[in-house]
């Protein structure tokens, strides 16, 4: 089955090479890729492993939920911007760079993980608009900062791989350790370890920013994760981890504050998903790592559905900004419901299904780290205010005329995506306490 | 492996001294900015660090050089193609080139400038070495790897295009692997970090040339 992960999506995207600019076909056949692995991963997830060139491919229960989550969505995503961007994205990068994750994913062997991350990472760098200056520049700062974050890694793997025994060799683990916090914040792209995600929001549409935040950082994670208990620390792990820690809650800090600031909606998201991945951090040092990652997977909706919304919005109103964004509610209001849903669920209010899972992280920070859960209130606030500003805004009337309507297929997608967020919340909570418990 | 091998050649084909001059070139020819040339310090750093193996390493080494030449290849095609762009657009404009432009305001300046910045490069790396030989590396290698890195570095923070700062990124990554691949053997290992070099080559070339075109278009000018 794990073969057929990574096949499915690698023969899709040699059937989609020459079919590239043709979308009506080259989109419905990536989403068909999609979500078949999406379907794959969810459905099979293997303990035992598969034994592949002598290397170990296995996937957690835990791993493949996530993975089918991230699959799940990003074919939502496709479904619905395929008819709103201006230049048609590379799908065959895209279905490679999934294949590449979900092999980084199942491998046991940290090193070969490490070479297939930066593989996924750098076929994902192609998604970038190409037209465009900035996106540019934004490409080779995240490029730089993979190889960087891959140099670390590496190292701190073949520590791992090589267990050291002496005194001496002590001091080396120690300063794998330091490059396995700096490889993996840079991964993440925290705050201030490089912080290329907010960039890649900002500057890299819809796909490619919706890519990089879930399924690149959820494989990220799930990595982080195994290596986190599997690293031979040196004299326990606390200085080396609280480098990652401290990262996490200046990130956390970062996005409140940040997303108040903004002018345009990407802004705010970009803040709000960093903010929101600090705390998934936080969360798997501080709470259970299962918690961790079920706040990831809804986190990894909300930015999903949000982004959508944004795109809705750039292809109707012409932009993101204030100005831009009044008189949403009249021309777009399936976008402007999505947008509230997403916004909800980021900031962890209720109804949306992020409430759910940030209470619970937070009854756990409360106890063992109080501190901890006063910087996820303030950012979950700030994070808050920021999209409801947004939201009254577009109440308001248009400043402008609208460019397009909105495009009906696309908001329906939103919708379904915003009662699936909903509904978690506000229906089935108490399947939600069951799955978190 | 002996910590004599941290002051010797290791069995690699070249002495010290060889190296260091050979370094020296690669630096030189990267100062030049002539992006024309771009392919001829990429095959020398590749051949060096080939040369430079130690005698077990050797036939996986040389396997490598062959992804190696195809990512200079690729490097100095794309330079091609960026200059013809950039030149073309700035023909039509009747202005000299954008980055051409830059680098007339103050020649004598910024070729000191990095001239400087390559020279402390060197010293650093001659330095690092003297205090930090590695134990796993003939000489040779060590300051090899610890040059380019700089170097690589160095060219990140000295450029402003995507080009240059590309360059940059996969000079310090073959000094990186220089050291890397004598302490990872794994077959698949060395091969999927292959597949990396040659995928950052060609996201390099897809981010330089989609620079050019924007700046041939008028844009950030």
């Amino acid at each position: 089955v794990i073969l057929w992960l990574v096949l499915l999506p690698l023969l899709i995207a040699l059937l989609l090479w020459p079919l590239g600019r043709f979308r009506p076909l080259a989109a419905p056949l990536t989403v068909a890729a999609l979500w078949g692995m999406a379907l794959l991963s969810a459905l099979v997830p293997q303990e035992e492993g598969f034994i592949l060139l002598g290397r170990s491919l296995a996937l957690t229960p835990e791993e493949g939920l996530s993975l089918a989550v991230c699959y799940g969505l990003l074919g939502f995503v496709v479904l619905a911007t395929f008819r709103l961007a201006e230049s048609v994205p590379s799908y065959s990068l895209l279905l490679a760079a999934a294949a590449s994750l979900a092999v980084a994913t199942s491998l046991r062997s940290f090193t070969l993980a490490v070479l297939t991350l930066t593989i996924g990472g750098i076929l994902l760098v192609f998604l970038l608009p190409w037209r465009e200056l900035r996106s540019t520049l934004v490409g080779t700062r995240v490029l730089f900062l993979l190889i960087l974050s891959m140099v670390s890694l590496l190292l701190a793997a073949w520590v791992m791989e090589n267990p050291p025994s002496g005194v001496e060799e002590s001091e080396l683990a120690r300063r794998a350790g330091l490059g396995l916090a700096l490889g993996f914040g840079l991964a993440l792209g925290l705050a201030p370890l490089g912080m290329w995600l907010l960039a890649v929001f900002r500057r890299g549409g819809v796909l490619a920013g919706v890519a990089f935040q879930t399924l690149w950082c959820t494989a990220v994670l799930l990595k982080f994760s195994a290596v986190l208990q599997a690293f031979p620390w040196p004299e326990g792990k606390p200085w080396l981890l609280h480098i990652l820690l401290g990262s996490a809650l200046f990130s956390l800090l970062l996005g409140g504050v940040g997303a108040l600031l903004q002018r345009s909606l990407w802004g705010v998201l970009a803040y709000a998903a960093l903010a929101d991945l600090g705390m998934v951090l936080l969360a798997l040092e501080g709470a259970s790592s299962q918690m961790a990652m079920w706040h990831l997977l809804w986190r990894n909706g909300a930015v999903a559905l949000v982004a959508i919304v944004v795109g809705i919005l750039d292809h109707c109103l012409g932009g993101d900004t204030y100005e831009r964004v009044a008189g949403a509610g009249r021309h777009a209001p399936l976008a402007l419901l999505g947008l509230l849903v997403g916004g909800l669920s980021l900031s962890g209010l209720p109804p949306a299904v992020g409430f759910v899972s940030r209470l619970f992280l937070l009854q756990d920070f409360a106890k063992a780290h109080p501190g901890w859960a006063i910087v996820v209130l303030l950012s979950g606030l700030g994070v808050g205010w920021a999209f409801l500003r947004y939201f009254v805004v577009a109440l308001l009337p248009a400043l402008t005329a609208p460019r397009r309507r909105e495009p009906l297929f696309a908001g329906l997608l939103a919708l379904s995506l915003s009662v699936l967020l909903l509904g978690f919340g506000v229906a089935f909570p108490h399947l939600l306490v069951r799955l978190l418990g | 492996m002996s910590e004599e091998m941290a002051f010797t050649s290791g069995g690699g084909l070249l002495s010290l001294r060889g190296t260091l001059a050979w370094l020296g070139v690669i630096s030189l020819l990267f100062l030049l900015e002539r992006r024309r040339l771009s392919i001829l310090p990429f095959v020398l750093q590749y051949l060096l660090l080939a040369l430079l193996a130690p005698r077990g390493f050797r036939p996986v080494w040389q396997l490598r050089l062959g992804v190696q030449i195809a990512v200079s290849i690729i490097v100095a095609t794309t330079a091609f193609r960026v200059q013809a762009k950039l030149a073309k657009a700035a023909k039509a404009r009747g202005v000299p080139d954008c980055l051409e432009e830059v680098r007339h305001l103050a020649p004598n300046a910024r070729l000191l400038f990095r001239l400087l910045t390559l020279a402390l490069n060197g010293l650093f790396a001659y330095s690092l070495w003297r205090a930090y030989p590695l134990y796993f590396a003939p000489a040779p290698l060590t300051v090899a790897s610890y040059w380019l890195l700089g170097l690589g570095l160095c060219l990140v923070l000295l450029n402003d295009d995507p080009l240059g700062k590309g360059e940059g990124i996969l000079v310090a990554l073959s000094g990186f692997e220089g050291l890397y691949l004598l302490l990872e053997q794994s077959l698949l290992a060395i091969t999927l970090l292959g597949v990396v070099d040659l995928l950052l080559a060609l996201g390099v070339a897809f981010l330089a040339e989609s620079w050019a075109e924007a700046r041939a278009r008028g844009e950030g000018l």
